[in-house]
Formats: structure tokens, sequence, C-alpha cells
């Protein structure tokens, strides 16, 4: 009898224990998994990787998004999203309507005042926003009512409304005014953020995951998915072997020609190449590494630059670690940006004029085929960031085409922000670095310009002219002109060679076929993501799932 | 046994403070200085980077940092990361269980498994088993753990598609799963790394066991055990409870070992581990979290060493003291 | 000669003769790519008995030029080690008294710290010493154990007549240590020095691995692995191959290691 009795607590304890969760309704189903790196901070002011962009674009607002045509001049290429509505009372004074259904994820209303303590946070010095400098320009910005803004801005310029709209993820005055500005980006907010977009925060699990679930009350409509899930992934192939193997349903991927095949061996997944706003070069210290106040003593000789850059085929090098993925840029900038249309080209892939010039400098081929000129070999150093395995490749098809001229390239693969601090330093030859811009032409001046040397202009370039032109174009309000001016500028840099242009990547957009709607916007793919919903008549295990 | 005990706990924490204070000098006085995050933006200005030093107090000469890193470590607070802003003690809370548990896992695998074969390899010492055995030790012992890892990742993974080969559970349906299920899961994710790092020690242990079985299986008293007409397992449990002993010390110095043995291993399946992330730290320069590992790694030694200490005292009667 | 130590020895010295001859042997320039259009992970062949890698150089060309680098560093590093660690523990072993328990106690807390995480550390910070600097630190991480040997070693002969005599003699202590000790002593340290060769190459490939030991583009049997983790899924060889050369070349360190403490040092058995 006691056995009987101990036997059944047992079977229904294990079919208790064994019964699972129960199944969507049918309504609103669909869960993603994307696949990225883990994200460091899920704090807007001060999100710096790719993954916390990507995450945060999902979890808070702007004002006004920009529109698929990534038309930042002026106002009219921008959809609204906390505003409602915008007027310009003068040219410096932009007053935005906020949308009254906006609310936080914690139920609260989006106040204008939550507008005016962004902003006065994105500007704080203590909290280091990277977006500080774009809003040099807004003088202040301050609530009129509850649901007005109002925008002050000390000129008149092109991208004014961009900078104002864009540059800010709202942030929520009620929860973040207490927390002191010296430790903001080590508050537990950032690791359990509450915004007003498309999609709450629900956990984060830490090198695993991180969960959101779609608000089914976002004022601008519900998202198509029900929940989204980030699995962190430690490079490209583990991601694409998560992709091709069904276990994840999409993610933004810088591919080799290699990952590319598995990718379009795998038959569920939709493949759309898109273009980003990033492009890498090798860039040469025009100054003495550790002795600024010195030229570099091999890259201080514009002849020398020049040569060197002739020296690289950079289609080849395109071709082998991108494949079909990939474009040679023409200059600091990609190929679809609007100044890029009919831009002047850079400097060739010529060893003949190359072995011709070095040979007139001097540098005579030594015992080991590399040259030598009064002792001295014609030899550098190239910095590698480790996280870059396509520029870790490059890096080696570089130094195999410079060794065929008798130049001797040594590699040095360090860690990012290793890399990063010796370049600030100055201490560095050569370093392969890249950027992620704005869809706008204006951060050229950020890397390229004497303005940069506070900014990213690791190299120490300092050509006046270039910077004339630059200012001027970004000044004037007439396209034609301001692209003639760009050309200019061009032309000025591509002459004096301080870097070699290396690739702009393509990325690919790997979806599910099951996703209809599925848009992306190449500046930061997830912000159409809230409109992806799952093809009702195609849904898989995962999308069923609820979690209580 | 107190005495001993406190003895042994002074000179423990006299080593954690030696190893602590050499990792920190080691850190600050290597080249490369540390910058918040990573991510490839062109606005970080050269006044932010500043302000950052002076957050993090790293303008300051180095022996007061010294100074206050020591005291902030007795106080419990160990810093904040620069990397993955938050605490480091925080990160560590989030890391560490994911190590103990894969660490446990290979442990015990280790242990049941050498123990085991190495006893069956002392008491057959000679037959053909034997041979087979040693020659498969020999040459598990001479693999890297991390291309075990990769060749189980390869044939268990992606071949045969039997096992997860990355993280600690499925994101999309743990949450739902019943608890049966989500040990389940836990245990599936555990399986591939938990023998990387097992079968290497287990091949190990069972030489080590092997040799101390020869030893033990020599003496007087197992002749008489067996000339007694007591069965070959009875007898191999006789030997055991002598030869067992070197395998425990071993066994407490274990788990800076298997330390070690994690950062690769954690690399390898993407596991979110204490090594991993000590090593990650490492390559950004992010001081606060790697003095913080090297100072948990220095307890962990001392706590190994301490338990081998007392697991032997306890075990073996010779060296306790006089009552 | 007992068969295995016989076995042993050949095979180390084939092992010495190829990473010697690896210039000769290999069909490639091992840093050559040799077509990167279409050459790249290409799978083995005839032309290519290992096949190419990702920029299209040969493999088995590289893992020749890896064992002539793993094989350097790991017997450079071990000499390193065992010098340092034999003079050490000869001078703990014959002064005594506070000098040897200085030396002991640091030893001892040195061998507490995983070996692993230190050179982790070391060479994670100063990434700019290349293969050099990589031999030095392994070197000055390996010798605690035979320290710790070779002290122990000399203990125990200390006692024995001939030293005692020399002594008596009034021979200075150094020369006692080299002439009359050190000859004694030395089958324990061959034994720990061959299986030496083995735990660094071992350990060398991990840091090769992780991106911290042998650099690219430099081929070593580690970084050769960790070029081979991103295309396991479609070309296997090139992680297996390495690997595979990593543990047929420990394991004859291994067999030759225990095959001369089974020869010369019977008490040990």
């Amino acid at each position: 009898m006691r056995h009987a009795a101990l036997i059944c607590v047992a079977a229904c304890t294990v079919v208790g224990a064994c019964r699972e969760a129960p199944r969507c309704p049918g309504s609103w189903c669909g869960t993603a998994v994307l696949v990225s790196s883990e994200p460091g901070v899920l704090l807007p002011p001060v999100t710096q990787t790719d993954a916390d962009f990507w995450v945060t674009e999902m979890v808070f607002s702007k004002l006004a998004e920009v529109g698929p045509g990534l038309n930042t001049v002026g106002d009219a290429g921008f959809v609204p999203e906390l505003a409602e509505s915008w007027t310009w009372e003068n040219p410096t004074t932009l007053r935005f309507a906020l949308n009254p259904q906006a609310r936080w994820h914690d139920g609260r209303p989006v106040t204008a005042q939550d507008v005016a303590f962004t902003f006065d946070v994105y500007r704080d010095s203590l909290v280091n926003a990277s977006a500080r400098p774009v809003l040099e320009q807004i003088a202040s910005v301050t609530a009129a009512d509850s649901r007005t803004v109002v925008f002050r801005f000390r000129r008149s310029y092109p991208e004014a409304f961009f900078d104002a709209a864009f540059q800010m993820w709202i942030l929520p005055q009620h929860i973040l005014d207490t927390v002191p500005r010296a430790r903001f980006s080590s508050h537990p907010f950032g690791r359990s953020p509450i915004g007003s977009g498309p999609f709450r925060f629900r956990a984060w699990v830490t090198g695993q995951h991180i969960e959101l679930a779609g608000d089914s009350s976002y004022f601008l409509g519900r998202p198509g998915l029900r929940r989204v899930l980030w699995r962190f992934i430690p490079d490209m192939a583990a991601g694409v072997t998560q992709l091709v193997a069904g276990e994840a349903d999409g993610a933004q991927a810088l591919v080799t020609p290699e990952l590319l095949e598995r990718l379009r061996g795998a038959p569920q997944l939709n493949l759309t190449p898109f273009v980003l706003s990033a492009y890498s070069y090798v860039g040469f210290n025009l100054r003495a590494p550790g002795r600024r106040d010195s030229p570099h003593p091999l890259f201080g000789d514009r002849d020398l630059r020049r040569a060197v850059t002739m020296s690289v085929d950079r289609d080849a090098v395109v071709r082998a670690v991108l494949g079909e993925l990939g474009d040679v840029p023409s200059g600091p900038f990609v190929p679809w940006l609007w100044i890029a249309s009919e831009s002047p080209q850079p400097l060739p892939f010529d060893t003949v004029a190359a072995n011709a010039t070095l040979d007139s400098l001097g540098w005579r081929r030594g015992g080991d085929g590399v040259r030598v000129r009064n002792g001295r070999r014609l030899e550098f150093d190239l910095l590698v960031p480790t996280s870059s395995g396509l520029r870790r490749r490059a890096a080696v098809i570089v130094q195999d085409q410079l060794k065929r001229v008798g130049i001797s390239m040594q590699i040095t693969e360090m860690d990012f922000n290793a890399m990063i601090a010796r370049a600030e330093a100055g201490r560095f030859d050569a370093a392969f670095l890249s950027w992620v811009s704005d869809p706008s032409p204006r951060s050229i001046r950020q890397t390229w310009t004497a303005a940069g040397f506070a900014a990213s202009n690791y190299q120490r370039y300092d050509n006046r002219a270039f910077d004339r032109l630059t200012d001027e174009a970004v000044a004037t309000e007439d396209r034609a002109r301001a692209l003639n001016l760009w050309h200019q500028a061009m032309s000025v840099i591509n002459t004096d060679a301080p870097a070699i242009w290396i690739y702009v990547p393509r990325p690919v957009l790997a979806a599910h076929r099951r996703f209809l709607d599925a848009d992306i916007r190449p500046d930061l793919w997830t912000a159409l993501l809230w409109k992806w919903r799952v093809n009702p008549d195609a849904l898989i295990e995962r999308d069923l799932v609820v979690v209580p | 046994m107190l005495g001993f005990l406190a003895r042994r706990l002074g000179a423990a924490a006299l080593v954690a403070f030696g190893v602590a204070t050499i990792t920190f000098f080691l850190i600050h006085l290597a080249p490369g200085s540390p910058l918040l995050g990573s991510g490839e933006n062109p606005y970080v200005s050269a006044e932010a980077v500043e302000q950052m030093r002076r957050n993090f107090a790293l303008d300051r000469p180095l022996h007061i940092q010294y100074v206050r890193y020591l005291y902030n470590l007795i106080r419990g607070d160990w810093g904040t990361s620069f990397t993955l802003h938050r605490p480091v003690l925080d990160a560590f809370r989030d890391a560490l269980p994911n190590t103990l548990v894969l660490a446990a896992a290979a442990l015990m695998l280790d242990f049941l498994l050498g123990v085991l074969v190495g006893t069956v390899q002392g008491m057959r010492a000679g037959s053909r088993f034997d041979r087979i055995c040693s020659v498969v030790t020999l040459t598990l012992y001479s693999i890297p753990a991390f291309w075990l890892g990769l060749m189980l990742v390869l044939v268990f993974g992606q071949d045969l598609g039997w096992l997860p080969v990355s993280g600690v559970v499925d994101p999309v349906l743990y949450p739902t799963r019943s608890v049966l299920g989500k040990l389940f899961d836990r245990g599936m994710h555990l399986i591939l790394p938990a023998m990387t790092l097992g079968l290497i020690g287990a091949a190990a242990t069972a030489r080590y066991q092997r040799a101390a079985m020869l030893e033990v299986v020599r003496q007087d008293f197992i002749r008489t055990a067996r000339a007694k007409g007591l069965s070959e397992p009875a007898v191999a449990l006789h030997a055991l409870r002598n030869a067992i002993l070197p395998t425990i010390t071993l066994l407490g110095l274990a788990l800076p070992m298997l330390f070690s043995g994690a950062v690769l291993v954690e690399t390898v399946f993407a596991w979110p581990g204490l090594g991993r992330l000590a090593f990650e730290a490492l390559l950004r320069r992010d001081y606060p979290v790697v003095t913080g590992a090297a100072t948990f790694v220095a307890l962990a030694v001392v706590a190994g060493n301490l338990v081998a200490d007392v697991l032997t005292r306890l075990a073996d009667p010779r060296t306790r003291e006089p009552a | 000669m007992s068969r295995r130590l016989r076995a042993g020895l050949l095979a180390v010295g084939v092992l010495y003769l190829i990473a010697l001859l690896a210039p000769v042997l290999a069909p490639y320039d091992p840093a050559a790519q040799l077509n990167l259009a279409g050459g790249r992970l290409l799978p083995p062949s005839l032309a290519h008995p290992l096949g190419t890698d990702a920029l299209s150089r040969d493999l088995l060309s590289r893992l020749l030029f890896g064992a002539r680098l793993s094989l350097a560093i790991a017997g450079l590093a071990v000499v390193v080690a065992v010098t340092l660690g034999t003079a050490v523990g000869l001078a703990a072993g014959l002064a005594g008294g506070v000098l040897d328990g200085i030396l002991m106690r640091s030893v001892d807390a040195a061998l507490a710290i995983p070996r692993v995480f230190l050179l982790v550390a070391i060479l994670a910070l100063w990434e700019q010493g290349g293969i050099g600097a990589l031999v030095l630190v392994l070197g000055l991480t390996g010798w605690f154990g035979t320290s710790r040997l070779v002290r122990a070693e000399v203990l125990s002969l200390r006692r024995r007549d001939f030293v005692l005599a020399a002594r008596a003699l009034g021979l200075p202590g150094w020369r006692v240590a080299l002439r009359h000790v050190l000859p004694n002593a030395v089958a324990p340290i061959v034994v720990t020095a061959t299986l030496g060769v083995g735990h660094t190459i071992l350990i060398e490939a991990a840091l090769s691995f992780l991106g911290i030991g042998v650099r690219p583009p430099l081929p070593s049997w580690g970084n050769m692995i960790a070029d081979g983790q991103a295309y396991l899924a479609t070309s296997p060889w090139q992680a297996m191959a390495p690997g595979l050369a990593v543990v047929a070349t420990v394991m004859i360190f291994g067999v030759l290691g225990e095959a001369l403490r089974d020869t010369m040092d019977p008490r040990s058995r």
C-alpha cells in the first residue's frame, strides 16, 4: 500500500516536472533569434560597440528617425518617432511636439523634460558621451511645456535637424536624474534599461544572451515579433554555424567568401547584401613615433607614401578577403555616399611606377630583397586589431605584395583598445584602422583635419588646404557646389596619400525566410526590426513558445 | 588540528597578499593604457580619455593606487570594469558559477574514470588491458586540451549533431522548460566542455593511480589478503584505500590546474566562465578585472593547497600529530 | 638498451632532423600566397598533400616550418629552465640554512601559481617580445620543478663518502658541486628535461592558439590550429593536421622520457 502511494507520488512528480509550458494561441506569435557579439552597455550616451547600438535602437527611441533614403540634410528625409511634428520658428530655433501617447516601459509618459534632461546628460563631460562633440552647435534644449521641446542652435547649418533629432536616444529623467554623472556608465540601468522603444528589455544573461519582448502597447503600433533573443557569439564563423543549423534566424554579417558559401547552402535563409558606412585603411603615421614634433623617418616623405600605396593591389586584397562583398573606396568615405559620385580616383596599383620612385629616392635592393638606403632598411610595423579577422587576413596579403617591391612590413596583432591607445599616443608606424560613421560626410573631418587632432586623427595628417575645403563644403547649402568642394578636397588628400584605402565591406543580412516585411536601414540594421513579422503559415517551434 | 589549520590559514593569507601585490604591479608596469570600451567610433576626444583617467584614479602615483587597491579589496570593493561597465565582483558573480560547474563536472569525470582505470591497471599490471590503457592514457595526455575540444565539436556537434557546441543553455526554450527539462538542457551543454577537460585529467590521474597501485600491490599485506582467499575486487579495495592517498593530494591541487585549462576550453566552447573573462580582460588591459581575477586565482590556489593538506591529514593516520 | 629507449631516441632524432631540414623538405615557401584567386582552402591533393589555407599557402610547408619553430622554442626553453633550475637547486642544497629556506619557499610560492595563467598574463601584456621573449618567459617559468629535484638529489648525495672526502680536502663548494655532485644528479635532470620538452610544446601550442605565443604570420602548430578553427565545418584538415603533429610529437617525448627514467633511475620505478 505504502509502496503504491510512493510510486504514485514519484510518478506524479516526474510527470509534473516534465510538463512543458503552454503554446502560443496564434494571433501574435514570433520569436527571432539574432546573433552578435556581446554588447558592453545599453545606456545610450555611452554606447560604443556595434552590438550596443543594435540592441539600444530596439529599446530606446529618438525624436525622429532618418528615412530609408538616408537623407540627412534638412528635415524632409525624416520620420516622426517620439516627436509627432515639428516646426522651424526661425533658422536657429526648432520646436518639437511630442506624441502624447509615448510611454516609458514602466508606464510613465515621455515628456519634454525627458528630452531636456537627455541633452544635459549628453553634453556633460563627466558622462563622456561619444556624440558630445556633434551636439556642440545646439545652444540649449528647453521644455516649453510637458509636450513641447525647443532646440536653439548657435548658427544655422544644413544638418541641424539631423543633429537635434537623430543623435540622441531619449532617456527617462524620472529614473536617471539622481544618478551621479561620474558613475553614469557603470550604473545598473545600463544592464537593465527602461526605454520607450518597440521592445522591452527582459533579461541579460552575461556571456550568453539578451532577451527582449515586443511591447504590445508601443505608441506607433505593436511590433510584429513577440520575442527577440540576442545570442552572443565569439566570432562570425560561429554565428554562421548557428544560422545554417537553424538555431538562429538573423544576423548582420561581415562575411568572407567561404562563410558566404555556407550561408548560400542553407535553403531557409534569405541573403540580402546591403551597404554600411564603414571604410578600412592602412594609415601612415606622419610624425615620428613617440615624438610628434618631428616627421616620421619614412612616412614623412610624401613620395615614399605614394610609392607604398601604388605597390598594393587593393582589388586583389578585396577579392581575396571579401569576395564580391566588398569594394575598394576611392577616399575616406564609402562609395555610395553622395560625395562619391564621380569623385577623383586614388593612386592606381602600379608596381612599375612604385619601383621607379623607390629607386629614384635612393632605396636600393639589399641582399635579402629588402630595400636599403644609408644602412637603413625599408621596414615598418603595421598594427592590426585582433578583433577583426578581415583586417588580419588583409594585412598578410598586403605584406606579401609589399615584399615583392622590396618593402618589409612586420605585422603586430594586438587588442583593439591597446592599438587605439598606441595610435592615440602616436607610437606606431602604420595602423590598420576602420571607421563606422554617420551617413554624412562631416565625420571625415574628425579623422582627417587638424580639428581631428583631439579626436581620431592619430596620424596627424595636417593639410590646411584640405581643412579649408572641407570646412566650406560642410557649411554650403548648395549641393552642387558642395560636391565640387568635396571633390577638390579628395584630390588633395589622394595626392598626399596619408593612407591606403583598402576596403569597404558589404555586409550581408541573413534572415530566415519566414519573416515578412524584413526591411533594414543600412546604417543601423535593427532600426526597422519592429516591423518584421512571421508568416502565419510558416510558424516554427520557437515561434509558438510563450514565456510565462 | 586547530593549531594546524590556523597556521595554514595564516600562510595562505600571506600567499594571497603576495600574489595580489605581484599582479597589481605586473599589470600596471605593462605597456598600454586603458580605454573605455571598444568599437570604431570617431568621437572619442582626448578630454574624455583624460576624464576617464581621473574617474579610475589612474592619474595618481603608483603607490597611492596600490594602497587604495588593497584597502578596497579588503572592504569588498574590487573596482569597476572598464569594458564591462559594472563592478568586478558582479562580473565574477555571474561568471564564477559557470566555471565551477564546469570544473566540478570535469573533476568528477577525472576522478572517477581515472581512479577506476588506474586501479584496474594496477591490479592487472602487465596484461593486455594494462598495455592498451597505457597507450590510450599516454595519447590523451599528449593532446592539447583546446584541440581535443575542437575535435569533439567537429565530431559530436557538427558531423553527428548530437550535442550543442556552445553556450550553457538553449536560450529560446529554456525559460519554458520544466525543472527536469532545464536540468537536461544544462547537462547536454555541459557534456562536451567537461569531457574535454575531464578526459585529459583522467588520463593523468589514471597514470598516477596505476603507479600508486603498483607500489601498494607489492606490499606484504596484499599478499596476505590474497593468501587468505579474498576475491580480487576485495583485494583491490584494500589496496585502493592506501593507494588513494596521493591521488587525493593531486586533486586538492586540481582546482588551480582546472582554472588554467578552463581558459582554453571556455574559449573554444564560448563558455561564459571566469577563465574567458580574465583572458579577455588581459587582452583589453581591463586592470580591475585582471587584478581581481589574479587575486581570485591566488585564493583558489591557496584554498586548493589547504584542502589537499587537510584531506591528506585526515586520510592518513601516519601524518597526524600525536594526540 | 631497451627497445623503448631505442625507439624513443630514434623518433626524437628523426623529429629534429625533419625540423632542421624543413627548408629543404618543404615543397613551397610557407609564407608564399600561391594563388589568392582560386587556390585557397584546397583539399589535400598530390600538389598539396595537406591542402592550402585561407591565404592559399601550402599547409605541409607550414607544418614543417611550424615543427622547426615549435621544437626549437621548446628545446631552448627547456635548456634555460634546466640550467636555471639546476643552478638554484645546487645552491640551495649545498648551502643549506637560510639561503635554502628562502629559495625553497619562493619556489613553493611560484609553484602555487598556475603556470599557464602566469604565462598568459605576461605574454598578453608585453606583446612586443617576439620569439626570444617567448623562449625566455617559458624558460623562466619552468625551472621550479627541476630545482626541487636537484636539491633533493644534492641532499641525498651530501652524506655520501666522496662528497665528505672532497669537502674534508678543503675543496670549495662550487667545485664540489660541479665535479662531484652534479654528475650523479644528471639522471633525473635528463628525464625531467625530456618530459619538459613535451610539456613545453603543449604550452606553446596553447599560447599560440590564444594568439599570444608565436604570432602570425609565422607558422606554429598552435596558431595553425587557431586559423583552422574558423573553417572547421568546411575544411577540417586545417585544424586536424597540426593537432595530430602536436600529439605525435608530445607522445614521442613522453615515451622517451619514461624509457630514460626506467633505464637511468630504477629507484623511481
